[in-house]
């Protein structure tokens, strides 16, 4: 029972801590604006270098989804996979697009924030910083949260492009749909609001799972058994959170925004 | 001996880390241009005193003083004031592996010393790495570093701001006999050429009495011992001689022995309480 009661008050305790950790990161929004080189080179890292991963990923995606989709409508129905345009460009704009590139994110880019902070840690460069005046927190720590916040919306809007090109060469090429068709039957069923909301959703979750990223880099304890276990922390904690922040932001989209 | 300034007074030194007193009501004088060697077993509290002079870690009771002004790491005019002052060599060296030597170097005098022309900043990091006897070494990267030249870059990077107090956390440790010897010599020679006050934290008392003017013991979060490296070797304290010694039996095992039993005990009893339930 004790130990019940002991998990759950350190949970509250990481709860709070998290909750401090992001607040004091977010203060220093405005500083890292004005002097932007460190945001710089973690746009390099976070952002370009993920683009060949998300684009080749995302063409296979589109490539399997044209298939997929073609095939069980035309299962159906006989000769509607014109139709399979719509459903893709609305599928993917929504939902597809933005959720594939946020988990490719996770793997490539969480999980290498938090072992790169966590061995800074352990091998005390984080104290370092703080001796010659620099806030890790400020170096460190806020400019990968806006790299995520800037990364994402971008890294989304290639895997939609991509995968969506991908889809149409199959519907195209195997199902005999003329592109002209493809393409207005595309275009018919998108809003702008749809893009919007879809932007909004990127922004606010490429910062949130850096944030998980370098607060458990951050936290990271002793040595490299350490650095192991808030990577793995990272990951799955940011996996779980890209679905069940896109699931509450959807929601409230349709509640609020239709 | 001629009388020194009081350059950092540490009063009632307190600070808890894991529900366990690390350091208790810690009092204690560093004097100016001094090299004040803190000795004592692994795990006492040496670091973690040196941590709270330089602002890594905060106290939790007890105040610092440098040149009779109190320093407050909460204030962040005051603390930036404070840190300029202190140069710190961490243990493992704590480079920054993503820059290369000459960055690394470059670093403290950017954010330390942003009144510094671009020129004459590569000016000192040039001279700095002179200093620790690694001319010509500014554009390698920090991996393609021996432990001992780490050590030495590490070591300039800690100087070229020209702190007036430089921290030494275990300079030595992990080195070979020879290389330890280096470093110790290197200290000595930054000493002659600085000037300034050393305070060095080590577990090896052959580094301990070659490079210090003073020596403190810290056993179980406080200082039993204070004096010259002459003092250490003719001194009564019961503690100090089986340190010094390095011998397995005196009151420091016995104490660690006892205690030891006393956890065993402990986690004996819980098991047990598991059980019954």
């Amino acid at each position: 029972m004790n130990s019940i009661i002991q998990r759950f008050r350190d949970y509250l305790h990481d709860i709070g801590q998290f909750t401090l950790f992001s607040i004091e990161a977010l203060r220093f929004i405005p500083y890292n604006l004005r002097h932007p080189k460190e945001l710089f080179i973690n746009l390099m890292g976070i952002g370009l270098k993920t683009m060949p991963m998300i684009a080749v990923t995302s063409i296979f995606y589109g490539l399997i989804m044209g298939l997929q989709l073609s095939d069980a409508l035309e299962a159906i129905i006989a000769g509607t996979s014109q139709f399979i345009g719509s459903a893709l460009a609305v599928a993917l704009v929504k939902e597809l697009g933005p959720i594939l590139a946020a988990l490719l994110m996770v793997a490539r880019v969480c999980s290498s924030v938090t072992a790169q902070l966590g061995t800074m840690r352990v091998t005390e460069q984080i104290d370092a910083l703080s001796t010659f005046a620099v806030n890790p927190m400020r170096h460190l720590v806020t400019p990968r949260i806006l790299a995520g916040m800037i990364s994402l919306p971008i890294l989304g809007f290639l895997s939609v492009v991509v995968a969506f090109a991908g889809g149409a060469v199959m519907v195209i090429s195997v199902y005999g749909v003329t592109p002209a068709v493809f393409w207005e039957l595309a275009q018919y069923p998108l809003k702008i609001r749809f893009v919007i909301q879809s932007l909004i959703k990127m922004v606010i979750i490429g910062g949130y799972i850096m944030l998980i990223a370098t607060y458990q880099g951050f936290k990271t304890k002793g040595g490299a058994a350490g650095v192991g276990e808030s990577t793995i922390n990272s990951v799955v904690t940011s996996s779980f959170m890209v679905i069940l922040l896109d699931f509450i932001l959807t929601a409230m989209f349709i509640m609020f925004w239709k | 001996m001629e009388r020194k300034d009081v350059k950092i007074e540490i009063r009632g030194l307190s600070k808890i880390l894991n529900n366990r007193k690390v350091l208790d009501g810690v009092n204690l004088d560093i004097l100016e241009g001094e090299t004040f060697v803190l000795i004592g077993q692994s795990g006492v509290g040496k670091s973690v005193l040196i941590k709270n002079l330089i602002g890594i870690m905060h106290p939790d009771a007890g105040t610092i003083s440098l040149d009779g002004e109190l320093i407050d790491y909460e204030n962040v005019e005051k603390s930036d004031r404070a840190r300029r002052k202190f140069g710190m060599l961490f243990q493992g060296g704590a480079l920054f592996d993503s820059l290369t030597v000459g960055e690394n170097i470059l670093f403290p005098l950017d954010h330390l010393r942003g009144e510094l022309s671009d020129a004459q900043k590569e000016e000192k990091v040039l001279r700095a790495l002179e200093m620790v006897e690694l001319p010509g070494i500014e554009n390698l990267m920090i991996s393609s570093l021996s432990g001992g030249m780490m050590k030495r870059v590490a070591l300039a990077r800690a100087i070229v701001a020209e702190p007036e107090v430089v921290l030494f956390d275990e300079p030595t440790t992990g080195l070979d006999p020879i290389t330890t010897s280096t470093i110790n010599d290197l200290i000595l020679t930054l000493k002659k050429k600085l000037n300034t006050t050393f305070v060095v934290v080590t577990h090896d008392i052959g580094s301990a009495k070659y490079i210090g003017d003073r020596i403190g013991m810290v056993y179980r979060g406080n200082l039993i011992f204070i004096g010259t490296p002459r003092d250490l070797e003719n001194t009564d304290n019961e503690y100090v001689k089986q340190f010094v010694r390095g011998a397995s039996e005196g009151p420091i095992t016995d104490e660690y022995n006892a205690n030891v039993a006393s956890i065993i005990r402990q986690s004996r009893e819980a098991a047990a309480e598991r059980k019954r339930r």
